[in-house]
Formats: C-alpha cells, structure tokens, sequence
C-alpha cells in the first residue's frame, strides 16, 4: 500500500482536530501536532514495545476514559477524544519519573525529567554495587548501570532491527540487565553503534582508540577499515563486510581503489571526492557545482 | 544420568550434540528452547557456555537469546552446581515456622553463602520461595528429597547423613 492511499483518521486532542494514518501510533500523531508527551523506551525507527509508561495519556472512547500507553496506541477507526496532559497523567508520569531517577540517578534525560516535572530524589538503594549478581564490576559497567532504564531500544535495534543480536536482556526483577550472552566480548557485534545511537541515556559509550572501534559495557572491539584512498580509519570492517555480504556484492577486501566495484570502502571525504571526479570527467557535474558536493 | 565430573570441552559438545539431535527437526514455531535447556542442565547439572554456543551454532539462534533464557529461569546455572544441592525454603509459611535460624545454621554449616556452591563441587546452597508443602514447614530441600518439620537438632545431622546417602536416590 503507497503512502496516499492510506486512511486518513481523525482524532480531537483537547479540543482540538488532528489527522494521522490508520495503523500509526498515537504517540507520534499527537507529538506531531506539537503536544509534547515525553517518551523514553519509544523510538520511531523501532517496533513498539510499551516499556517505560511515560508516554502514557488520557482517552475516551466510547464513552469511556482510560490511561493508555500511547506509543502502543495504534490509530484506528473510532471516536476518539486524547487528554494527554490531565492532572492524573501528570501525577502518574510523576510517580514514573521518580522510580526512573532512583534506578537511574546519573541519567540526564531523566534528571532533565525531573525537573520538568517537580519530582525529587529518593532514598537510594543500598548496595548498588551488588546490583548485577555474579558478574564482575568494572568502571564501565558500573557508570552502565547508574544511567540504563531498561528501555530496552538498544536491544531491539541489535536483534530486530539489524538482526545481529549482540547484546540481550538477562535475568530477572531487580537483577535484569542488558548484556552480550555469557558477559564475553559480543562476537556477533558488527560495530554498526546502533545500541550507542538509540540510547536515550548515553548508558552506552563507543570510542575510536587506535585501530579499533569500543564499544562499552559490551567489551565490544572491531578493527576498522583503512580508507583505500586517504589511509584514514573509518568504518568497522565487519560492518562494511556485513553490508556487501547483505546486498550481495562480492567482497575482495584486498583489491585497490583503482579498481574498486564499490565505494563502500572509502571514506566519506574520499568518496565524495571520487564521485566528483567521475562526475567531472563524464561532465554530468560542471564546475562550479563542486562546492555543493 | 547425570555427569559428576566436570567435562571437558570436546565431551560437553559431544554429549550437547546429542541432545540437539532431537530438537533439530522441530519448525521454529515448535521449537521448545527451555526444554532443550533443561535436558542439557539435567546431563550436567548446569549449562556449560560451551553448550550453549554450540546450540546457537546448529540450531541457528543467537547465543544472546538462550543467554536470556538461561539467566531469567533461576533452575538454572551457568556455573557448575555441587553434588548435594541443597534448597532452604524460606517462603512465608517456612519463615513463620522458623526458617530463618535453620538457614543461619546451614550457611554456618556449610561456609556458604546462597547461590554459591562450594569449591570442591560437593554442595550448592540455594534459597526458595515456597515449594507448596507449607504444612510441613520448615522445609529443606536435599537433591529432590523434601525433609519437612526440622528442628535444629534435625539440621545438625542432616547434612553428614546426605554425605552418607548421596548418590543412592533414597527418598527421605
Ligand atoms: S543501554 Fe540505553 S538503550 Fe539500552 S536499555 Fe539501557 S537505557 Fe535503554
Ligand atoms: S514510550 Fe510508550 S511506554 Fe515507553
Ligand atoms: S513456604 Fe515453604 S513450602 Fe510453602
């Protein structure tokens, strides 16, 4: 189905008339039209998981008013009237809020929250350092644990979004963590540093050192590719070779830039000056547009 | 039967590779991965990683996800467990029943912490929360044998008596 041909359904968000497709969540529709419901464990790019609670509203529907998880909320065929601000939302995003800021003290996004929303610290947890039972704690996994929610994005960008599964959740209640299987340096991780992007936390950190790519707590290190043209570092060679494996080029990692059947090995600033020289011999770029590339 | 010994790696995949044999045939939606955990951790009495990556290696799953499984379902272990496993039942019945001292003499007993199994592989100490027979509280749990109504005297004995019957399957 093309993007026109989809339903357009109607909606009232206080008061007001907004549209948005059949089957789209609410939270994206309503926060399209500006009203601003905070979110955490939601990310447009992701499927929909429900997670977190923050984005939580007020709608009736049928004569009858409920609380709903908006990002879970698809957009459907009915009356629908959406409070996304109501003093009993406000009061619940608190109560969320404050839990999220025990669990997470170190988190900006939900010490910025917290302010937002007048909600102040708790009591903290005792032993903390225990926190994740039987795994040894270095600096970088315990930095991890005082900022990661749980949201659970950098799961799902790994497994269903790219089908790596580096790194998964692991045991249960108070001890639930995100971790590579067995705590061992992920050998299914690509070095792609979706995990550290989709992060609403900066739980995660990634790091060029050397001739390799870290990326932390996940004890993550890939070996980067060498420009063929500038001799800069730039990509992870796994993840380079991930792509051709996935678009089904033949990959020769040794052939020279002269030749290359692609230009995936290059570096954006070498690529870009390749594409302007093609551009330039073959006169589909005239002088002049250069700069624009 | 169950291995007493720690395996090496080439018998831990040997014996896994067997266990797999008989799930390969099942479809993804019938595959049943807690199962085929569980006969694993019956052959060995935990989950030897080695295993578990050999699973992920035929079977065609990630690793990450039997990783999820096997640490979200507390029986089981990815360290090896001790001979005698030894569950203190310390659920609310047991615990009115007086649980509490009874665990504080075994930990004394046996210098181990819950969760911990000692370092020459002859115990493991684990806590539970109520394993349904309340009425015979306080209840410890020796290798699937229940000993039900201790007293701390019972306690005491209890632990060189399972030395002596360990291994025989004697119900209690
Ligand atoms: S590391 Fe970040 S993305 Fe992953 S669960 Fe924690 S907070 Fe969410
Ligand atoms: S954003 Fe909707 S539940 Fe987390
Ligand atoms: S509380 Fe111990 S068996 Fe129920």
């Amino acid at each position: 189905m093309s993007w026109n041909d989809q339903q357009l359904i109607y909606i009232s968000v206080e008061g007001k008339k907004i549209s948005g497709f059949a089957g789209e969540n609410l939270l994206e529709v309503i926060n399209r039209e500006g009203f601003e419901v905070p979110y955490l464990c939601h990310h447009p790019g992701l499927p929909a998981y429900g997670a977190c609670r923050l984005c939580t509203i007020q709608i009736q529907t049928n004569g009858k008013t409920s609380l709903v998880a908006s990002c879970t909320y698809p957009l459907r065929e009915e009356e629908l009237e959406v409070f996304p601000h109501t003093e009993e939302v406000w009061e619940l995003r608190q109560m969320i809020i404050k839990l999220l800021l025990a669990q997470s003290p170190k988190a900006e996004i939900i010490q910025n929250l917290a302010r937002q929303y007048r909600v102040e610290m708790t009591a903290q947890p005792e032993n903390e350092s225990e926190f994740v039972a039987g795994t040894k704690t270095t600096e970088a996994l315990q930095e991890h644990q005082e900022k990661c929610i749980l949201c659970g994005r950098c799961v799902r960008a790994c497994g269903k979004l790219l089908g790596n599964n580096a790194i998964s959740f692991a045991s249960r209640g108070i001890n639930r963590h995100v971790t590579p299987p067995l705590a061992e340096p992920p050998e299914a991780c690509t070095g792609c540093g979706a995990c550290f992007h989709v992060c609403p936390t900066g739980a995660i950190k990634m790091q060029m050192e050397n001739n390799s790519l870290k990326i932390e707590p996940w004890q993550a290190e890939v070996n980067l590719f060498t420009c063929p043209g500038c001799g800069k570092q730039h990509f992870p060679k796994k993840n380079i070779q991930e792509v051709h494996s996935r678009i089904n080029i033949d990959y020769k990692p040794d052939h020279d830039f002269a030749e290359a059947n692609s230009l995936a090995e290059l570096c954006p600033a070498c690529r870009r000056k390749h594409t302007l020289a093609q551009g330039l011999a073959s006169k589909t770029i005239t002088k002049g547009m250069e700069n624009i590339l | 039967m169950s291995q007493h010994t720690i395996n090496s790696k080439e018998q831990i995949e040997q014996i896994t590779l067997k266990i797999i044999t008989s799930y390969r045939h099942l479809s993804e939606e019938e595959m049943d991965w807690i199962a085929l955990l569980q006969d694993i951790q019956d052959q060995f009495r935990y989950l030897p990683p080695d295993g578990l990556k050999l699973c992920a290696r035929e079977l065609n799953v990630p690793l990450s996800q039997l990783y999820s499984i096997a640490t979200f379902y507390t029986c089981f272990s990815l360290a090896p467990r001790g001979k005698t496993e030894i569950q203190v039942c310390m659920g609310t019945a047991c615990h009115i029943r007086g649980a509490e001292p009874i665990l504080d003499k075994i930990l004394q007993q046996l210098a181990l912490n819950p969760g911990e199994t000692s370092p020459d592989l002859e115990y493991s100490l684990e806590t539970v929360n109520c394993v349904g027979a309340c009425a015979r509280g306080p209840l410890v749990i020796i290798n699937s044998n229940y000993y039900g109504n201790l007293t701390m005297g019972q306690v005491e004995n209890l632990l060189s008596k399972t030395r002596d019957i360990n291994g025989e399957g004697k119900n209690g």
